[in-house]
């Protein structure tokens, strides 16, 4: 009733935007909360509308300026979006928006969200100030029709500035005047005789409300916390994603490096009369994709029904390409079984490490104590193994190393290997042993 | 609604100090988690280099009593460190048994969050042992 009878300046407006705001903002985040509690960072967005709702009513209903508000607004969805695409950077919004508004690094668009925010507090500061000259010849001619009232108590009121109705109140402090003493039922009358103003002032004006300098400097201390709370939760996602990644990396490198070194650590010289360490230099599309087979006294397989584990298990391994959704990528395989005819081949290979970027082995050779590319020395075994693996960098991170220009290496792992000579028959003796028609192997390993 | 008073702007500031010396705190406790794993992953690597490093020695590809950095990894060095361990009786004997000692020093804040650069410096050290036979030359 109040309102319909004095419609305040922009009231319908403020609250509708800012409602609208408060809802849409309110109902992101619940459902961020219940249905994606996996990407807490969104709620940042939600954060970003809440906060919106009210600076949109605030700067509507003082009728600071529409289109500073709404430039404020657009500055600060557009410093949110930033934030958020940075964290995100396949969002779905992202495949939406024009590249204009999702191009550049993050700096450079909270930089640029930065001088939006800028220009819309300057406009409004503008606004303002025509506003409070305009208020203040309202002032100038507001007395005049209450002065002949002044000596009445309840006069008091009018007299502070009023802000944001200075027509408006003039209009009812015209009316009011005569009419406050009278206790009539008209409407001014009515309003009049408590604080001589409408509806809207009573509701809103007495209450002094902020002032821009007030609702500036609050502002731009959120902004400060809001950017403060932004650096360091990115910092600290980056870092721990970061952490992460390299933990993933290192759990396959080292992961498939040790099992290697399990391997190799009871690896024998001949198996079934044969040479049975071999190594071979190669290469897949340039990367460096080296084979190695051996025969190995370690329990390497799962015993069998009678749980009996082989005492000689030829092992191999090799790097083949694989088309792993349309992108070629090296696969590290590997092979093991019980020894059986030629120890350089048979037996399934299972794939082992996925997205290899490369695999190379180096065999120290004991006479020139060198690092021999290959090992197709026979009897002799190396003094040592060097396996080196690299491993394809994730996807994401090359994709921001690439646009940041970057040149990233990939992650490399690599292990040393002793070929324990206790465990090898003497070098000299070739192998002697005919093939009695079953397994006949080199003399056991004699006290490692 | 006259009475309502708003905030003054010092006490808006004393409650940003407070938020902000609330996030900070914040910031130290993940910082200190994430500082922690990834001196984690230099404590694997440093493990690994290790016992790479010892097995080079005793395949006698470094010396014995030799120290050096690790290329790839900044920070990261070792040392080694021969002893004899006399075995039998002194005159029957016809083998040395060396047991070498490689101790890898690594830093273990590796400056993940911020990356600053001037961050505290501290390393930490573990060592692998292993055996080096040797024959003993004929007197």
């Amino acid at each position: 009733m109040k309102f319909k009878a004095a419609p305040p300046k922009l009231p319908q407006r403020s609250t509708l935007v800012g409602g609208a705001l408060l809802a849409v903002g309110l109902v992101y985040a619940a459902d961020v909360l219940l249905l994606e509690p996996e990407h807490p960072e969104k709620l940042v967005a939600a954060g970003l509308m809440l906060l919106a709702a009210p600076l949109a009513w605030f700067t509507l209903r003082q009728g600071i300026n529409v289109f500073a508000a709404a430039t404020l607004f657009f500055a600060l969805l557009f410093a949110g979006y930033a934030v958020y695409d940075h964290l995100n950077p396949d969002n779905a919004l992202a495949a939406v928006l024009p590249r204009r508004f999702t191009g550049g690094s993050l700096q450079t668009r909270l930089i640029g969200a930065g001088v939006l925010a800028l220009l819309s507090l300057r406009s409004a500061w503008a606004t303002a100030r025509r506003r409070r000259e305009e208020e203040d010849e309202d002032e100038d001619e507001a007395p005049e029709a209450a002065t002949p009232e002044a000596g009445t108590p309840e006069r008091r009121a009018p007299r502070r500035p009023a802000r944001g109705g200075g027509a408006f109140s003039q209009a009812f402090d015209g009316g009011s005047g005569g009419k406050a003493t009278s206790g009539g039922g008209s409407f001014s009358a009515a309003f009049g005789k408590r604080s001589s103003r409408g509806a809207f002032s009573k509701a809103f004006d007495n209450r002094r409300g902020f002032t821009l300098i007030e609702l500036m400097v609050t502002m731009a201390i959120t902004a400060l916390v809001f950017a403060m709370v932004a650096g360091i939760l990115l910092s600290v996602i980056g870092a721990s994603e970061r952490v992460e990644l390299e933990l993933r990396y290192e759990k396959r490198g080292y992961g498939a490096l040790t099992l290697i070194r399990r391997d190799l650590s009871g690896v024998f010289a001949y198996g079934l009369g044969k040479v049975a360490f071999k190594g071979e230099d190669d290469e897949k599309d340039g990367q460096a994709a080296d084979t190695l087979s051996f025969v190995t006294s370690s329990r390497v397989l799962p015993p069998d029904e009678d749980g009996k584990v082989p005492r000689l298990i030829e092992v191999g391994y090799k790097v083949d390409s694989a088309d792993d959704l349309g992108s070629e990528t090296l696969v590290l395989y590997r092979r093991a079984e019980a020894l059986e005819g030629d120890p350089l081949t048979g037996g399934d290979y299972v794939e082992l490490l996925s997205e290899v970027e490369s695999f190379s082995i180096e065999y120290l050779n004991p006479k020139t104590k060198e690092w021999d590319e290959k090992w197709t020395e026979g009897e002799l075994l190396p003094l040592a193994v060097k396996i080196t693996l690299e491993l394809m960098l994730d996807e994401v991170e090359r994709i921001r190393a690439q646009e940041a220009g970057v040149e990233l290496a990939p992650p490399r792992y690599s292990m040393v290997v002793g070929i324990s000579t206790s465990v090898v028959p003497d070098v000299g003796e070739p192998p002697q042993q005919p093939q009695g028609g079953g397994q006949q192997p080199p003399p056991p390993p004699g006290g490692g | 609604m006259r009475l309502q008073r708003g905030f003054g702007l010092l006490e808006v500031v004393f409650a940003v100090a407070i938020v902000v010396t609330a996030l900070l705190g914040l910031q130290a406790a993940v910082t200190g988690g994430i500082d922690a794993a990834s001196s984690s992953i230099n404590r694997r690597a440093a493990r690994e280099l290790c016992r790479s490093k010892l097995e080079e020695v005793l395949a006698g590809l470094e010396e014995p009593e030799g120290d050096g950095e690790f290329e790839d990894y900044p920070g990261f060095r070792w040392e080694a460190t021969r002893e004899e361990l006399p075995l039998g009786m002194a005159e029957a004997q016809t083998e040395l048994v060396n047991v070498i000692t490689v101790k890898v020093t690594f830093p273990v804040l590796a400056g993940a969050v911020g990356g600053e650069e001037g961050g505290e410096d501290t390393t930490s050290e573990l060592e692998l042992s292993g055996v080096l036979w040797e024959r003993k030359p004929p007197k």
